[in-house]
């Protein structure tokens, strides 16, 4: 596009102006508000804004001079083709587009087909995007530093899409690319974890190398235990060895063993006969000895016996003594014993007799007793009645008594008190003569009469007089009281029964004096035993006596000669047999007295003759024993003498035959025998000892064994190498395969990396070129890109500097931002231009205000080269002499 | 006065198949074992054996379950001729293994009444010959096992003239035991050394020997008769497994020995090379074919391959090996093949104008590639996922 001419009518300042531009460079000169940006701004309006819109922007338009709306008229060219646009903003808003040899397009219709000739990609009529697509090419003021970067990034696209179309760089990479990119990454993701440095749990490479230790393991524990049973199996084998040669030993032993036994079986025979013939010779000795004892003793028993019985004769004859003493107390004892019991038999008899009289004597008393009880019931008896006669006649009076009576006089003292009060009050009338029939108050009238109240006298029935008696008040209660007093006497008496006082006085006397009488009886009867009292006295005599006379029945029922003491005085009887009593106690007593004493006696000489008789009787047995024995050893000996010689020649033989076996066992040197016999049974029980301990080695290895016995364990691990070459096999190809996964993802990256740098390539070389007008030739540019290949950066290398680098577009001065921002712009603009037609407009609002001279003078340089590769420039300058040499198209505005 | 009979060794009736991932494929290897036993049998009717001599390792361990036990007696049960067995390494005779096993015994008694278990280092006279038995008695024995039979001349005095039979396991001085280190088998014992050089060779007529899985004439008289059905892959070449050894010997010359073949598993292993053949992929199907035919769950195959391929024809391969692991029992594979984008590959992946990225990283892994060292293999990689991976956006 080439922008050819401008016309505003009533745009802001501007009332009406027209202006022509160079197809190549443009310099828009004047003073400040003399219009420049306005031009800017109105050539911008009528590309971008849509002439019917309401916006803000819009309004600032509005002509500071004219209500019409404010209107722009564009020529541009475009392909070839001249086109005139018109729009009028605000009121009377209106757009056409003409074009030679075409209709004139009018409203929307315009407006769609300007959408179309600015943007390549926007949808048409989006104004807003196809603003956004020429954004970079408006340099306004004051945005001249703006970072150029932004706009790369929105541009890039359509710019890789020209660079592509003139075949200046290779293809970014394709849909296709980063599918399988992203698909190596992900499969990468899978496997491995911590940068590739482990294969991430769940893996088939992390399953296989698991599987492929856990084989290894397996293999290892099978090999250790094969060793294992392998040594026990040896072990095993030892121990047979050993033990066989134990056995073999122990036979052996045992030969030489059985050996010795049997010599020592003859010692035996031979010890035995020695013992056997020294108990001969030994007996013998012993019986020769026994017959030289046999003789002594029969001479020592002699001896004895005749010593016995001389210290034994006197002794006897002390005994006999005494044996008659006791048969004289024995004989008086029997008499005296026999005299006891008649008196014993005496005595029960009085006893009977006594306890016969002492009941009757019983019975007499109680009889008695109950005589005298029923005399004093009778006269409580009569007491009692007499008592009660007069409390009946007591009964028979009224019930007044002294206080009654008190009271009674106390109440006719206030009546005659009440009467006095009231006489002293009331009138009294009082007929002095008359025979005529006086009535007060219809009552016939005599004598005196006291008025307590207005009453009318009448005359023979004919009403005479009204007398008003005086007092007042004190009358009135007078009356009251008086009435008062004799109704209260009167209710007394009516309660009483009696209106005669003087006999009520003579019953208050007669009742005194029969309460008197009633207690005088009372405390008779109270002085005496209660009548009940005495009646159960008599009973329980009566039942007392009932239990004498049995008894007296069963005494005389058992010994009917008792009968005889009935009768007659039984107290003198008693007497008589108490004494009789008495006399036979004392009788008994003494008797029994004299029986201990002799009994005492005889026991003292029973013991004497017991004493001596058990001494004699011991000597007397020592004798008979001594002689017994005497008898005995007389006649076991027998003949001594010829025993004697026959002994001793036994004796002499016996000694020969003992001596002869003695020298048959030295022969056989018992000592070392048994020395030799202790040996091997040592080595012997030795020998079975280690026979059993290897017997036991050899039944746990055994068991041991047995118990791996069904497991065949070399097989297993023939089983388990084959599963680990497998696992082994499978984890190779599985570990080839994540590398190959891991280097495909590596390699991706990396070639992304270098693809996107080298795709941006031809861009950077001509920001480089324009940049190198400022920065000079020694230089290189690259622009950098993020992974999805958006450019996120740019670095600038100058040959002489090392202060750009990686572009921090903030820390750049402010002439440089400027100048680098332009040349980006450029850059970008050639790039796009085939896009436009071959050519775009690139407007820059006083976009160098902080270039220093040097700089300024290499910036027409700058944008002369970008004019010719179909840039059309056009700079406003409030100081255009510093563009002098540009050799622009000067168009100059006064303020 | 000449014998016939068969010579056979490491039955392992029992062995686990530990490597062989899928354990229906395990059962049917074990179940092939039981089964041989009956092709010896009819071999013995065949060609009129006297009887069957078994040279140790007729169990895998000296624990069988007492099912196999049971068949295994069943199928010796119908051989028609005596057999007699040493203990080897793997089922060794100490007290408690499964030849004093009362289980064991009365099965025996009932199911097999012609096996004969020999655990004594003595001589063993039969019909037609005598045999000089070396049992195992334990699973590391230092001494060497026929020593015994070089104790002196008294050792032959008085032995009629049967032809002599040695029957022992283990390895033989001059040649290496049967022990490899790989998930097959791990080492199992090495210490079981017979030194048949010392033997006197006149005293004695054939030495039966087992422990090496492969077919192998040590000397005129001396033969390790394999196992009869194979149970490993082939190591190097000559090693033939899936035999039992007829043989024919006489008092004072050399026996005849001809090899019979018994198994019905085949261990395969096969090499392929990728060498920028026109069509890889079908050459691969055609040499498979070759080797596998269409058969279905008795083969099993170690598989070790080189070379190059480009990233679909490396796609289709691996399409191609999940078939035939599904068909093999086993599929041991050893896939060395580099993954090398072919032109139109690299061409699609650098020169995308569209997709730059995505061409200057292939450039990149191929620039990778090209500079070798450890990178090298995870470039390949990278590049097979990217070619993948991008032709699926």
């Amino acid at each position: 596009m080439i922008i050819r001419s401008i016309k505003l009518k009533n745009f802001k300042k501007h009332r009406s102006l027209e202006l022509d531009f160079d197809e190549k460079l443009n310099l828009i000169g004047g003073p400040n508000e003399s219009g420049k940006s306005t031009v800017a701004e109105a050539i911008h309006a009528a590309l971008f804004f849509r002439h019917n819109g309401k916006t803000k922007e819009l309004n600032e338009f509005q002509s500071l001079t004219s209500t019409d709306g404010p209107t722009v008229e564009l020529k541009f060219e475009q392909g070839g083709v001249t086109y005139t646009l018109t729009k009028t903003f605000l009121k009377g808003s209106n757009c056409t587009l003409t074009s030679p040899g075409r209709n004139t397009l009018v409203g929307p219709a315009a407006e769609e087909e300007l959408g179309k000739l600015l943007s390549t990609t926007a949808p048409m009529d989006s104004h807003s995007k196809a603003k956004g697509e020429w954004a970079h090419l408006w340099v306004w003021q004051g945005t001249a530093g703006n970072n150029p970067v932004d706009a790369l990034c929105t541009q890039r696209e359509k710019m890789i899409d020209q660079l592509q179309e003139k075949g200046l760089i290779v293809a970014l990479s394709s849909k296709k690319d980063q599918e399988a990119a992203s698909k190596f990454t992900t499969l990468i993701k899978n496997i491995y974890v911590n940068q590739g440095m482990k294969f991430k749990a769940g893996s088939a490479q992390a399953n296989a190398e698991a599987k492929l230790e856990q084989s290894e393991n397996r293999l290892v524990n099978i090999q250790e235990t094969i060793k294992s049973i392998e040594s026990k199996v040896k072990q095993f084998e030892l121990d047979r060895t050993n033990l066989e040669s134990v056995q073999r030993n122990l036979i052996e032993k045992t030969g030489e063993y059985e050996e010795i036994k049997k010599l020592l079986e003859q010692l035996a025979i031979l010890e035995a006969k020695v013992t056997k013939e020294t108990e001969l010779l030994e007996k013998l000795t012993a019986e020769e000895k026994a017959l030289k004892n046999k003789i002594a003793e029969i001479t020592d028993i002699k001896e004895v016996i005749e010593i016995l019985e001389e210290k034994a004769n006197p002794s006897i004859k002390e005994l006999e003594t005494v044996y008659q003493e006791i048969n004289d107390l024995k004989k008086d004892l029997v008499q005296r014993k026999e005299l006891v019991q008649q008196l014993e038999k005496e005595f029960a008899k009085v006893r009977l007799q006594e306890k016969y009289l002492l009941t009757l004597s019983e019975i007499q008393n109680k009889t008695s007793d109950i005589g005298l009880s029923q005399e004093k019931l009778n006269k409580i008896k009569g007491i009692a009645n007499a008592k009660k006669v007069l409390e009946m006649d007591l009964a028979g009076l009224l019930q007044i008594k002294q206080p009654q009576l008190d009271r009674w006089s106390e109440m006719e003292a206030h009546v005659t008190t009440k009467k006095s009060v009231l006489d002293a009050i009331a009138t009294e009338v009082e007929i002095l003569a008359s025979n005529q029939s006086i009535t007060i108050d219809g009552n016939l009238f005599t004598g005196k009469v006291q008025l307590t109240k207005e009453s009318t006298l009448a005359l023979n029935g004919q009403n005479l007089l009204k007398i008003v008696p005086g007092g007042g008040k004190s009358l009135e209660v007078a009356t009251r009281e008086y009435a008062e007093a004799v109704k209260a006497l009167e209710d007394f008496q009516r309660v009483l029964g009696l209106t005669d006082k003087q006999k009520a006085i003579e019953i208050v006397f007669k009742r005194e004096d029969l309460e008197k009488s009633i207690q005088e009886e009372k405390a008779k009867l109270g002085a005496m035993e209660s009548e009940q009292a005495v009646e159960q006295l008599i009973e329980t005599t009566q039942h007392a006596l009932a239990g004498l006379a049995q008894q007296k029945n069963s005494l005389q029922e058992n010994e009917p000669w008792l009968g005889e003491l009935n009768g007659g005085d039984i107290s003198k009887k008693l007497e008589e047999i108490i004494a009789k009593n008495s006399q036979i106690i004392f009788d008994l007593s003494n008797e029994n007295e004299q029986i201990r004493k002799k009994e005492k006696t005889l026991e003292g000489k029973e013991n004497l003759s017991n004493g001596k008789s058990s001494e004699i009787k011991i000597e007397n047995d020592l004798i008979a024993e001594k002689r017994t024995r005497l008898t005995l050893l007389e006649e076991q000996a027998g003949d001594v003498d010829v025993l004697f010689s026959d002994l001793s020649r036994k004796i002499s033989s016996q000694k020969e035959v003992f001596e002869e076996v003695q020298s048959g066992i030295i022969s056989l040197d018992p000592e070392n025998l048994r020395l030799r016999e202790q040996r091997i049974r040592q080595v012997l029980g030795k020998n079975t000892e280690e026979e059993k301990t290897l017997n036991l080695s050899l039944a746990l290895l055994k068991g041991e064994l047995k118990q791996s016995g069904g497991q065949d364990f070399y097989q297993e691990e023939q089983s388990e190498y084959a599963r680990q070459e497998q696992l082994k096999m499978r984890f190779e190809g599985l570990r080839t395969e994540a590398k190959a996964i891991q280097l495909l993802d590596q390699l991706f990256a990396k070639e992304n990396e270098d693809l996107t740098n080298s795709y941006a390539q031809p861009f950077a070389e001509k920001i480089k070129h324009y940049l190198s007008y400022i920065f000079g030739p020694d230089l290189s540019v690259s622009v950098s890109s993020d992974d999805s290949g958006d450019f996120n950066g740019l670095e600038i290398y100058r040959g002489q500097y090392k202060d750009l680098g990686k572009m921090d577009f903030l820390r750049l001065s402010g002439g440089t931002k400027e100048q680098l921002a332009a040349a980006v712009r450029l850059a970008m603009a050639e790039v796009l231009a085939p896009a436009y037609g071959g050519y775009l407009p690139i407007l820059f609002d006083d976009a160098f205000a902080y270039s220093d001279k040097d700089r300024l003078k290499v910036l027409p340089d700058m944008l002369y080269s970008a004019a010719q590769k179909g840039i059309q420039v056009i700079l406003l300058s409030c100081t255009p002499q510093d563009y002098v040499n540009l050799g622009a198209h000067e168009i100059s505005l006064s303020a | 006065m000449k014998a016939t009979f068969i010579h056979t060794a490491d039955w392992q009736i029992g062995k686990s198949f530990a490597s062989v991932e899928d354990p229906e494929s395990r059962s049917r290897l074990g179940a092939y074992r039981i089964q041989t036993i009956d092709r010896i049998a009819r071999l013995c009717t065949d060609y009129q054996a006297a009887f069957v001599l078994v040279a140790g390792d007729l169990w895998d361990s000296i624990t069988p379950t007492k099912q196999l036990v049971s068949q295994t007696l069943s199928a010796i049960g119908k051989i028609p001729v005596p057999v007699y067995v040493i203990p080897g390494n793997h089922d060794h005779g100490a007290i408690g293994t499964i030849w004093h096993q009362a289980y064991f015994q009365e099965e025996k008694d009932l199911l097999a009444p012609n096996l004969h278990v020999i655990l004594d280092f003595l001589p063993v006279e039969l019909e037609k010959a005598i045999l000089l038995p070396c049992p195992l008695l334990r699973r590391h024995v230092n001494t060497d096992l026929t020593e015994w039979l070089r104790q002196g001349k008294e050792v032959y005095e008085g032995l009629s003239t049967k032809p002599r039979i040695v029957l022992a396991h283990g390895s033989v001085t001059s040649f290496g035991s049967e022990s490899f280190k790989d998930e097959e088998e791990l080492e199992y014992n090495a210490t079981n050394t017979l030194d048949l050089s010392r033997l006197p060779g006149n005293e004695l007529d054939y030495i039966a020997l087992g422990d090496w899985h492969g077919t192998k004439e040590i000397n005129a008289k001396s033969w390790y008769s394999g196992t009869p059905e194979p149970d490993r892959f082939p190591k190097g070449g000559g090693h033939d497994q899936g035999n039992v050894l007829l043989v024919t010997a006489d008092r004072g010359s050399n026996p005849t020995v001809t090899p019979l073949k018994t198994g019905s598993v085949a261990w395969i292993r096969k090499e392929i090379h990728f060498a920028g053949e026109e069509d890889p992929i079908a050459s691969f199907d055609y040499s498979m074919n070759e080797l596998l035919g269409t058969r279905v769950g008795t083969d099993l195959l170690q598989l070790s391959m080189t070379g190059s391929l480009g990233l679909e024809l490396f796609a289709n391969l691996e399409k191609k090996l999940d078939t035939y692991s599904n068909r093999l029992l086993r599929l041991k594979l050893d896939n060395q093949v580099k993954v090398n984008p072919s032109l139109d590959e690299l061409e699609s992946l650098q020169s995308s104008a569209k997709d730059p990225l995505i061409a200057r990283v292939a450039t990149q892994l191929v620039s990778l590639i090209d500079q070798g060292g450890e990178k090298e293999a995870i470039a390949r990689e990278a590049l097979k996922q990217l070619y993948f991976t991008t032709k699926e956006l």
